[in-house]
């Protein structure tokens, strides 16, 4: 177990550094850097000295490679460096979008994986009865609609029939106040947890007949407990690892997947950073928060693996 | 009660036959997903040749906003313009990027899951570290930042999705290569003295096709979501090009001048998500052994 978790921890080490390069080649690809970044259109005016000076303050006249380590060391003792546009160091900027993005994140997984767990075993007790015929809908669309479909549905019928316009207010913290904020959260959370309970839904459905056709399943039934108490305690027992994965995987999506609808709904949030980060040849605060998104995508996939040991105790990490 | 014997005998687990392809048009889900996609097609090439009932960029200012009619199915813009030529064009621009992408992400992700399989040690190890930095990079912000670095045209879009497509074909084609290449044939090609190209090429490559193919339709499913994702975003074909993507976008700003701005690019997405998902389903289904047994 412990040599499993320090292989695992070396290689998350590895593919984050890996996402280092590659963020930092993609940045300096982009057309476009911070000079431009802060002066926009009057980049042009500059002269050679003024631009070279500028070039020389912002570091980005240094060889790429001493940039791109001058950069990681600063991040690995927490200095995330400062937004060109904002002035604002980059750290604080991301403590403020990164709640908003856990928090919708939570949400959204949360009421996923509790309707499409859900609509999932109903449609497999019913295996090509109507029901499951419904369950079976109900997976196809939520897969087929794009969420930024869904959610411009719920703005515009909100907005046209209930004069509800949940973008329009200026975002409020959970910790200001608890009601607006989950109000706020409620309707983007709704938008992702449509297309996450569908890809639940069909998981735990495949996962429950397969489980539902072992022996332990026979027994049961011989021993005289109700088929409710089958269903729910022993065979969504017995699918959960399938379950797990896909609910894991999805929720390790939305650190870095919430951008349209953060779009959508203007909440502030780790993908809208980054967005207008690119949009504005922001190095530091595009490098910085694609890594902190990649990392928080790397510990979500090994805790899933850890609760895998937690479920099913056949599970040997090595 | 009468058993069907299937005498036929597969010459491995995985590979694509005929009879597979009978069995797709034998469930449900595969027929309708193979109607949807052939009307898709054919919406396609009737707009590649021009043949929408209106020229998808002819605008007419005195028909702004108009509800549908006979003379327009779907209704007109906030510029005269047909919705549903431009919703023609759209399916087509949208079919176009998404067959490119993945193609090209099937193909290169296929060989680099294929040749890290087979041949194992520094190879998959190579490969097995870029496809993790590619799935811990989170993929629409990829998509953004290489569409923003190329700059915007289809071919543009194309690369971006083929990028972020790519890693899950080595995933889908590694996989089946470790069980194939430990199989009796294969080791008996070896003993042969069979050169390493013509084991991989003739012995494996044949028996790994299946994961492929339905990878491939599902693939598509989600290049179309992405493509139409970004082109939401102001990132994927320009105006006054019509792609699905954007004339959501523009619709949703204008729902209550007309429904069918938003309606109609909304429903063809949609239609063509799912229809390329019920192939996917279907292929899964007529192609993995194990479970056509249970049907």
């Amino acid at each position: 177990m412990f040599r499993y978790l320090v292989r695992r921890l070396a290689e998350a080490i590895v593919t984050l550094f890996g996402v280092a390069v590659l963020v930092f080649i993609v940045m300096r690809v982009l057309p476009g850097d911070e000079v431009t970044a802060r002066l926009g259109i009057e980049t042009g005016a500059l002269t050679d000295t003024q631009r070279h000076s500028l070039e020389r303050y912002y570091g980005i006249d240094q060889p790429l490679f001493r940039q791109f380590f001058s950069w990681l060391g600063s991040v690995l003792t927490g200095n995330f460096g400062i937004s060109v546009t904002s002035g604002q160091p980059v750290r604080r900027l991301i403590a403020e979008a990164l709640p908003v993005t856990i928090e919708l994140a939570i949400l959204a997984t949360t009421l996923g994986a509790l309707v499409g767990v859900g609509i999932g075993v109903f449609a497999a007790s019913r295996v090509d009865r109507p029901g499951d015929v419904v369950g079976q809908g109900f997976g196809l669309l939520g897969l087929g609609i794009p969420n930024f479909i869904v959610g411009s549905t719920i703005i515009a019928v909100l907005a046209t029939n209930f004069s509800y316009f949940p973008s329009a207010a200026r975002y409020v913290g959970f910790f200001e106040s608890p009601v607006e904020n989950v109000q706020q959260q409620f309707w983007p959370a709704v938008t992702l947890a449509l297309g996450l309970a569908a890809a639940v839904m069909r998981t735990t459905r495949s996962a429950f007949l397969e489980a539902n056709s072992q022996d332990f399943v026979r027994t049961a039934k011989g021993k005289g407990l109700t088929p409710r108490r089958i269903r729910w305690r022993h065979v969504l027992h017995n699918s959960s690892i399938p379950i797990v994965t896909i609910v894991g995987i999805q929720f390790g999506y939305l650190m870095g997947g919430t951008v349209i609808i953060e779009e959508i709904f203007a909440l502030p949030g780790m993908g809208r950073l980054v967005l207008t980060g690119i949009a504005q040849r922001e190095y530091a605060v595009v490098q910085s928060s694609v890594l902190v998104i990649a990392a928080l995508f790397v510990v979500i996939n090994l805790a899933v693996d850890l609760i895998y040991v937690r479920i099913d105790p056949r599970v040997k990490l090595t | 009660m009468t058993v069907v014997v299937d005498t036929t005998v597969e010459a491995a687990p995985l590979a694509v036959g005929r009879g597979r392809i009978r069995r797709l048009l034998s469930s449900p889900t595969g027929v309708v997903g193979l109607a949807i996609v052939i009307v898709l097609a054919v919406i396609s090439i009737l707009a590649a040749l021009g043949l929408t009932p209106h020229p998808p960029l002819e605008q007419n200012p005195p028909e702004r906003f108009a509800a549908p009619s006979t003379s327009h199915l779907v209704g007109t813009d906030q510029f005269g313009r047909d919705v549903l030529s431009r919703v023609m064009e759209g399916v087509l621009a949208s079919l176009r990027i998404s067959v490119v992408a993945v193609a090209i992400a099937a193909t290169i992700g296929s060989a680099a899951g294929i040749a890290a399989g087979f041949f194992g040690g520094w190879t998959d190890r190579a490969v097995g570290l870029v496809t993790n930095i590619m799935f811990a990079f989170p993929a629409i912000l990829l998509a953004l930042a290489v569409v923003t670095a190329l700059g915007r045209g289809w071919m543009n879009t194309v690369i971006a999705i083929a990028v972020v497509y790519t890693p899950i074909f080595v995933r889908v084609a590694r996989g089946p290569v470790l069980t194939v290449r430990e199989l009796d044939f294969v080791k008996a090609g070896r003993v042969l003295g069979f050169g390493r190209p013509r084991l991989l090429i003739r012995h494996v490559l044949p028996n790994v096709t299946a994961p492929i193919v339905v990878q491939v339709a599902l693939a598509l499913s989600w290049a179309i979501l992405t493509e139409s994702a970004l082109s939401f975003l102001g990132l994927g074909t320009q105006p006054p090009a019509p792609s699905l993507g954007l004339m959501v976008s523009e619709g949703r700003t204008l729902v209550s001048q007309g429904w069918w701005l938003m309606a109609a690019p909304a429903s063809a997405i949609v239609v063509s998500v799912i229809g390329l998902n019920l192939i996917g389903d279907g292929l899964r289904d007529a192609l993995d052994p194990t479970r056509s047994q249970r049907r």
